[in-house]
């Protein structure tokens, strides 16, 4: 599968009050071009996204959230997945575009022989999957995005020579991304916090 | 510490509770969500190798603790303070959570053997 052609599904099947928290570089860069200025939190470093997003799923129980995490994010830290199966927030769905490679560091492979479904399984998250296909993938994120429970799905994509659509996150500054998506949660009817 | 800070950043009241060893396993995220984001993460760690640390784990293994524990978060610049009576415990979460909220920074209590133990 195109790593592009998921990225792009994913967003076409989310609807405008889904929550969305991405990890660096290819997914925030694509996923800031569909996404727009629809709330998002764009660009975590690595590790950070799938707890980042458990814990935004926490303070809004009522909102989908999906993680839109990659596999060298994942697993550098690991631990998280423990978490994310004691938690289990019903809103939350884990997609993770798994392309085999730390992008940024051209071929350098992140798990030749790991199964990231089946270590998040083992972590003892309940519904895992991995998906090959097109179709396995959209069936898939369509049942998860409807499902109330906790999803963790690894898409395994190939690389995109060069990227078809790429957003302006990585111009913006941190504070001021991060200012944005405050600010459209302050927005929300069940934002729980002081606004 | 990344949970903490997704919640945080939702208006939620969040702490993130460890040990130092969990504080500085947190150190890449701490620098995000510190110095790059600037998100309210409200830290409650463990000093161990403090004065008062009577844990039974022997203090050349602690002690490597109480060298870089305070280090580490001045170079992140993150405020801190160290708890070392239980009298003003009460007063200093809330102090340091207050100016933690209001200022979107981390901010952390260091809790030592006589608050702990």
């Amino acid at each position: 599968m195109k790593h592009s052609a998921c990225i792009k599904l994913l967003s076409d099947l989310i609807d405008g009050e889904t929550l969305t928290i991405t990890n660096l570089s290819t997914n925030a860069r694509m996923w800031s071009a569909l996404h727009g200025e629809r709330p998002s939190f764009y660009g975590l470093n690595m590790g950070l996204c799938l707890p980042f997003a458990v814990g935004v799923a926490l303070a809004f129980p009522k909102r989908r959230v999906v993680a839109i995490d990659g596999d060298g994010s994942l697993i550098i830290e690991k631990s998280s997945l423990i978490t994310a199966a004691d938690v289990r927030p019903a809103n939350l769905t884990a997609v993770v575009f798994d392309n085999g490679v730390y992008t940024e560091m051209g071929e350098t492979p992140t798990a030749r022989r790991t199964d990231l479904a089946k270590m998040a399984e083992g972590a003892g998250i309940a519904h895992t999957a991995t998906l090959r296909t097109m179709e396995e993938y959209e069936k898939a994120l369509r049942a998860a995005l409807a499902a109330k429970e906790f999803r963790f799905l690894v898409a395994k994509v190939e690389r995109d020579d060069t990227l078809p659509f790429t957003g302006n996150y990585i111009k913006r500054s941190e504070r001021g991304m991060k200012e944005s998506f405050v600010d459209a949660l302050k927005r929300l009817p069940d934002y729980p916090g002081e606004r | 510490m990344a949970l903490t800070a997704g919640a945080a950043i939702a208006g939620r009241r969040a702490v993130f509770v460890t040990g130092i060893a969990g504080l500085l396993k947190g150190g890449l995220a701490l620098m995000h969500m510190g110095p790059q984001y600037g998100i309210p993460v409200f830290i409650l760690a463990s000093y161990r190798g403090d004065f008062g640390d009577r844990s039974g784990i022997s203090g050349s293994k602690l002690q490597v603790f109480r060298q870089v524990g305070e280090p580490f978060l001045q170079a992140l610049r993150i405020p801190y303070q160290i708890v070392g009576e239980r009298r003003t415990l009460k007063r200093t979460i809330r102090d340091a959570y207050f100016m933690c909220r209001t200022s979107d920074m981390p901010a952390a209590l260091l809790l030592t053997g006589e608050v702990l133990w």
